[in-house]
């Protein structure tokens, strides 16, 4: 049972996933508590719809629950694991049965206190997150695992079963894409202003 | 690679990131090079780094919370967990519990006596019967 919060943080994900092999519920609630918003974060973003996500890191980590014997320790860290399955889910449920986008500024949370300052980084936001919003599906999975859930090339081809030269491409063309959007909108409300 | 020219310079920004120390060494001395030479190269940099630092910038999209408790709910139930919850739900199941032992040793002892009982009945029927035959034989 895994009950005293100081030493909760001392526990590893990979202790926590032989544990959840072994059928533990406190590992699991813990493990659950540590990835789901990270999961929930990267499920968002791909399919643009909170319902989708919800449903999408639910899959995911009930697969968790059946699948973590499977997990090899030292092989990949549990992050990239749990995000590999997020993928999967993602790939094979969502795609198929996929609805148009819908706003995904709705529910983000507000970081400043300055009201003018709040406004304008919430725009800056929305525009960035429409821009990113805009990417190919395989563009975009590559840009946020990368640059947002700040996993390496290599960990990032792994998740989503490409090469890492295949990622390369990928995520240059991401680059390319969301400076060219972002340029041409700033140069656009410059031109409006 | 030695030199690195400004198309080549934009491709290695694309692909690898403005993070130099995330390039292949091979063309990092090359970069720094052009990086130092070529304003356009300083200006694609700053723009890409303004991107990577708004990108990482991005607040996480947290879960709500009822659905780290769906998901709890919805684990699979380890059917014995299930017997000792309702075992040990209620002040009077424990008891039961604890009783069930004693129900089940009247009813072994019930069942034993009964079998006992037709046995004496089996044997006296048998020893009247021998005994009425040796008074036959005795007869004659």
């Amino acid at each position: 049972m895994i009950s005293d919060p100081i030493s909760d943080t001392r526990i590893s994900d990979e202790h926590l996933i032989r544990r959840i092999a072994g059928r533990d519920q406190a590992a699991f609630t813990l493990l659950l508590s540590r990835h789901i918003d990270p999961v929930h974060s990267y499920l968002y973003r791909m399919t643009g719809s909170r319902t989708d996500a919800e449903d999408l890191t639910q899959e995911t980590f009930l697969k968790v629950w059946q699948k973590a014997s499977s997990y090899q320790p030292g092989r990949v860290k549990v992050t990239t694991w749990l995000h590999s399955i997020a993928h999967n889910n993602f790939i094979d449920g969502y795609r198929r049965r996929r609805e148009p986008a819908a706003d995904l500024t709705d529910g983000l949370p507000d970081e400043t206190a300055d009201p003018l300052q709040e406004t304008n980084a919430s725009e800056q936001q929305q525009r960035l997150e429409a821009a990113i919003g805009g990417l190919p599906d395989n563009q975009r999975s590559a840009l946020l695992l990368c640059q947002v859930r700040g996993f390496s090339n290599a960990e990032t081809a792994g998740i989503l079963g490409i090469s890492t030269r295949a990622l390369e491409s990928l995520i240059a063309r991401a680059r390319r894409s969301l400076r060219a959007t972002l340029l041409d909108n700033g140069s656009n409300e410059e031109g409006a202003g | 690679m030695s030199n690195v020219n400004l198309l080549q310079f934009t491709d290695l920004l694309e692909r690898h990131g403005p993070d130099l120390t995330r390039w292949p060494e091979a063309v990092l001395p090359g970069a720094e090079a052009l990086l130092r030479q070529s304003a356009e190269a300083r200006e694609l940099h700053q723009t890409m780094l303004g991107l990577e630092q708004r990108l990482l910038g991005l607040p996480d999209l947290p879960a709500a919370d009822y659905l780290q408790a769906g998901i709890l709910a919805e684990l699979p139930r380890d059917p014995w967990s299930g017997v000792l919850e309702w075992f040990t739900s209620a002040f009077w199941r424990p008891a039961l519990a604890a009783a069930l032992p004693l129900v089940v040793g009247f009813a072994i002892g019930f069942y034993q006596g009964t079998a006992d009982d037709q046995y004496l009945t089996e044997d006296l029927s048998l020893l009247a019967f021998t005994q009425a035959f040796e008074e036959l034989e005795y007869d004659d």
